[in-house]
């Protein structure tokens, strides 16, 4: 084990957290990072999980052959549709479940060319926070970017996200010199001004309840039915109550219709300070702090804005 | 209601459905760290905890027959 000795006489053990960035320009070049990556990692006895989007999920899975029988394989469309769940749902559901690994290898896309400009920024903060998550742990991330699909800002981003990098046709990671995760995450934090035309209801502890019929009856009304419908008014509960809790006692709460989806916001005084709140997995004695962990595993995207004089979370359900 | 119910009583606590009409992850949460609960068909908010933190709530029990 080699520890090289830091100022001060302190010894600083690298890092076993990796995470590097994948680019990528054609089929050829995907299956040429991924699958060995894949392949290296069973060979070793790592437990490997593969979450890309479906199109290419497909083409992993025929290159596997055989072996994708003993890989992971998600469709990271649905499981991460919501940038915020992936940690939580995806990455750590796959890598907690497995504490005798001695490491445990993910191939995680969590960025497309059909992300919509309201769900990038959360997957920018997504990938900026993976590293704090998984800092200190044995486990490997290898994130693809398609080059050519992808607008040049968030090629740009990964370099930014990421501590390595594997240049598109390379084989070999080197360090990104752009590595400023916590700069993403300030940077994408966009404020959430107010939405016009969408009536504002004020709550405090006695009006939770209120909150959540007004939410559910306003859902309804937009079309949603059946679970999500369901959903949204166990979001507003979260969300409502933790502005109670944490938020100052009171907050707004708006509802409203954007294309085919219902969009619920909860907005107070409280200052959002833990990047990775309701990003971690609920630890089994834990009493509180699974409220806005529930609502990303919910919703379709949830955006949140950590204000200096408050909070604003917004979450969208699909009709 | 739950976390009452559950404080306060003692063996398996059978609310009655009409009664639990909603239950956000905190009362889901309360209500499991006291005595056995069984739920007849539980609320849809309460089966939607259940499924994303099940392993963490081993004394709520679901009965849908």
């Amino acid at each position: 084990m080699s520890a090289a000795a830091a100022p001060g006489g302190l010894s600083a053990a690298p890092d076993p957290f990796l995470h590097p960035a994948l680019f990528y320009r054609d089929e050829a070049e995907y299956l040429d990072g991924t699958v060995p990556f894949v392949r290296e990692g069973l060979a070793a006895g790592e437990p490997v999980a593969v979450a890309v989007p479906g199109e290419n999920l497909a083409l992993v899975r025929d290159a596997l052959g055989d072996d994708a029988a003993s890989v992971r394989l998600l469709d990271m469309r649905e499981a991460g549709r919501n940038p915020g769940r992936i940690i939580p749902g995806v990455l750590r559901a796959f890598a907690d479940a497995r504490p005798d690994a001695r490491r445990v290898r993910i191939v995680g896309e969590p960025v497309w060319a059909g992300r919509s400009a309201a769900e990038y920024p959360a997957c920018a903060q997504h990938e900026a926070l993976i590293n704090a998550a998984f800092r200190g742990r044995a486990v490997t991330i290898l994130c693809p970017y398609g080059v050519r699909t992808l607008p040049r800002r968030m090629v740009a981003d990964a370099h930014a996200t990421h501590p390595s990098v594997i240049p598109a046709g390379a084989r070999a990671a080197r360090t990104s010199t752009a590595y400023a995760p916590d700069e993403v995450v300030a940077r994408y934090n966009e404020p959430l001004p107010p939405v016009a035309d969408a009536p504002a209801f004020p709550f405090v502890a006695e009006t939770l309840t209120r909150a959540r019929h007004v939410a559910a009856d306003e859902g309804r009304r937009l079309g949603l039915t059946g679970m999500r419908l369901e959903d949204l008014a166990l979001a507003t509960a979260e969300l409502t109550t933790n502005s109670v809790v944490h938020g100052g006692g009171s907050g707004v709460l708006r509802v409203w219709p954007e294309g085919g989806r219902v969009v619920c916001e909860v907005r107070d005084g409280g200052r959002f300070t833990d990047p990775l709140a309701g990003r971690r997995p609920a630890s089994r004695d834990q009493r509180g702090g699974r409220g806005l962990l529930m609502v990303n595993l919910i919703a379709d995207l949830v955006r949140l804005h950590a204000g200096e004089d408050g909070t604003t979370v917004r979450c969208w359900f699909t009709r | 209601m739950l976390e009452r119910a559950v404080r306060e009583g003692d063996g398996v606590y059978r609310p009655e459905p009409s009664d639990v009409t909603f239950a956000d992850v905190a009362g889901a949460v309360v209500a499991a760290a006291g005595r056995r609960l069984v739920v007849h068909r539980p609320p849809p908010a309460l089966q939607r905890v259940l499924r994303a933190f099940r392993p963490d709530l081993p004394t709520i029990e679901v009965s849908m027959s």
